[in-house]
């Protein structure tokens, strides 16, 4: 619970630091997550990125007493790798370390944050609107015992979070660096195949 | 008995069979053939860099990034500053950093500026290193190293001069600043053979005169003053980077990817050649696909081949059933004979594709950089050939049936 406006006070706090002078903005596909995942020395991260619509199903900041509760949930769920990744268990893989948190657009609040400076200022509060995506993201690490005998990941991911249609996978292992497109009806990466 | 039979009488036929058989064999030697294209292109485009983490260039697409800068296909969008360079560098996830100026030719061939660390981490075909003939590598401002391939085409040796051509058109040269060959690297099999390599320095020192793309006229700066010149360049087109620990990769990408100062693009070489995959291989499947038809083609040019062969076999057929042979010694007859034919074909297809190889694989690797491989015939080629001949035994069924319940009458009544 206690994540969440601390996220949010931080990036608005950072966010005018950071950015200055840019405007950019990272691509955001609703039904499409991202990610991340390395593997070296028995060690096993993993980096999951998710647009809010998929996992609460709203982007906008949650105002009501049911948008937090939605998000404090889905915080919950997140945090526990179960709900996302199933490992091989011949890796016999054991977790060590677990986050998940929800991040509201950077670009947004930075746009929020400097509506006085503004010159245009309705235009820019058009664009805050169309910007505002929000994102949680999660990272678990295992230490897993036999890394060799990771061969396959399923995703109960997409049975918990009904709005999701697609993981676009990125991974690095000993036998080197490849992506994949993990969908809803095939929730499953291989690894490790030569 | 039925195989010696089935011999003798595809033997009788030898024009006809002989055609067929030609017609299998060149389907099965084209399949095959796209199917080792294919294979050996990946391999290629995989064993051409390895044990590099990270590619760093200007902001584009993470397919058109790779392309360029590994392979030499097609050019920047945007150059990478000096400035933005040196940051990545300073990140303490940052192991190792190569960077990459690309730009200038020598004939056909590109001209590549980077750091002696270069021949230290570029590695290929899974971990090899690079070898020079002559091992001091670039050690003065005007050494360059060269390829193989470029040395074999242009016939060079070591301490032979040669001078760079300003952009890839060559019509304008830096001859007032020849180099020098200090070493030629050993075939590797990538585009590295087809690369001048010379130092970061040496290509800001060849563009001193130069101004918007252009000699400054009536300007030469002397060979000795440009040496004591600081040297230091402020582009460059892309850098490698290897990272201390596998875990930090997509952390230090994503720093690259948002660093608010300039758009710059990491990606990981393996990643950005699945994507490439993923386009390229609906091209690679329907490829594949017409290849396939083509054997089916053959393989119906077959089955007509046997029915037009019955007519003329009617006589046989009949001599063969008085004689007391049953309908299924005909029908095994003829199914006989077709798998011998698609045999004979798939094993002809065989030495088709390894002649075409042998010939075909200097030529393929010179004019494209892809190396296809004469190895011994994989499982999966086998059961390619193993289709073929049960595809020609499925295929032979139909005339084959016909001819089993072709009456003994008819064959022995003349028609008229």
């Amino acid at each position: 619970m206690k994540t969440v406006p601390l996220a949010l006070i931080t990036t608005l706090i950072a966010a005018p630091v950071l950015a200055q002078d840019t405007r950019a903005l990272d691509a955001h596909v609703h039904g499409v997550s991202t990610l991340e995942l390395a593997v070296e020395d028995g060690l096993l991260e993993i980096h999951l990125d998710a647009p809010g619509m998929d996992i609460v199903g709203f982007e906008y900041e949650p105002s009501s007493d049911t948008d937090k509760d939605a998000v404090a949930a889905a915080i919950r769920q997140l945090v526990l790798p179960e709900n996302v990744v199933t490992l091989s268990p011949d890796a016999e893989c054991r977790l060590t370390e677990t986050r998940a948190h929800l991040h509201g657009d950077e670009e947004h609040h930075y746009d929020d944050d400097h509506h006085d400076h503004n010159h245009d200022e309705h235009e820019h509060d058009d664009h805050a609107d169309d910007a505002s995506h929000s994102e949680f993201s999660a990272n678990y690490v295992f230490a897993c015992a036999h890394p060799q005998e990771l061969t396959e990941i399923t995703f109960p991911f997409f049975d918990n979070f009904g709005n999701a249609q697609e993981i676009e996978v990125q991974y690095v292992t000993d036998a080197g660096a490849g992506a994949a497109e993990i969908s809803r009806n095939d929730p499953s990466l291989r690894l490790n195949e030569r | 008995m039925i195989l010696r039979l089935a011999i003798g009488s595809l033997r009788a036929r030898a024009l006809t069979v002989g055609m067929t058989v030609l017609a299998i064999a060149l389907s099965v030697a084209l399949f095959l053939g796209v199917e080792k294209t294919r294979t050996g292109a990946r391999a290629s485009f995989a064993d051409t860099i390895s044990g590099t983490d990270l590619i760093v260039g200007a902001r584009s697409g993470s397919v058109q990034l790779l392309l360029y800068s590994v392979f030499r296909i097609g050019n920047a969008t945007n150059n990478v500053t000096w400035q933005s360079y040196q940051d990545i560098a300073d990140r303490p996830e940052v192991d190792w950093i190569v960077p990459i100026s690309l730009g200038d030719s020598h004939r056909q061939f590109r001209v590549m500026g980077t750091t002696p660390a270069f021949f230290e981490h570029y590695k290929y075909r899974g971990g090899r290193s690079l070898s020079i003939s002559n091992s001091h590598g670039l050690q003065d401002l005007y050494d360059a190293v060269i390829g193989a391939d470029v040395a074999e085409t242009l016939g060079y040796a070591v301490g032979d001069p040669i001078v760079v051509s300003h952009g890839l058109a060559s019509f304008t040269a830096h001859d007032d600043q020849p180099f020098r060959v200090a070493g030629i690297i050993a075939k590797t099999g990538t585009p590295v053979d087809r690369t001048v390599i010379v130092s970061l320095e040496a290509i800001e020192a060849i563009h001193v005169d130069w101004q918007s793309g252009a000699q400054i006229p009536g300007q030469s700066t002397p060979v000795d003053v440009i040496r004591n010149m600081d040297l230091k360049p402020t582009a460059i087109t892309a850098a490698l980077v290897g990272v201390e620990s596998r875990l930090q990769i997509f952390g230090l990408q994503r720093w690259i990817n948002e660093y608010p100062e300039e758009p710059l693009l990491a990606i990981l070489p393996g990643v950005a050649l699945s994507e490439l995959w993923q386009i390229v291989g609906i091209a690679e499947t329907a490829l594949l696909g017409v290849s396939a038809m083509v054997v089916v083609t053959a393989l119906l040019g077959m089955m007509a081949m046997i029915f037009s062969s019955l007519n003329e076999r009617r006589r046989e057929m009949a001599i063969w059933r008085a004689m007391g042979a049953r309908p299924t010694t005909i029908l095994g007859l003829l199914v006989c004979e077709a798998m011998l034919m698609a045999a004979i074909g798939a094993i002809l297809g065989f030495a088709l594709l390894y002649v075409g190889l042998m010939l075909a694989q200097p030529w393929v690797d010179a004019a494209f950089g892809i190396w296809l491989p004469i190895e011994a015939p994989t499982a999966r080629e086998f059961w390619v050939m193993a289709c073929v001949v049960g595809a020609a035994a499925i295929a032979s069924l139909v005339p084959a049936i016909k001819a089993y319940r072709l009456s003994l009458a008819d064959g022995m009544m003349v028609k008229i």
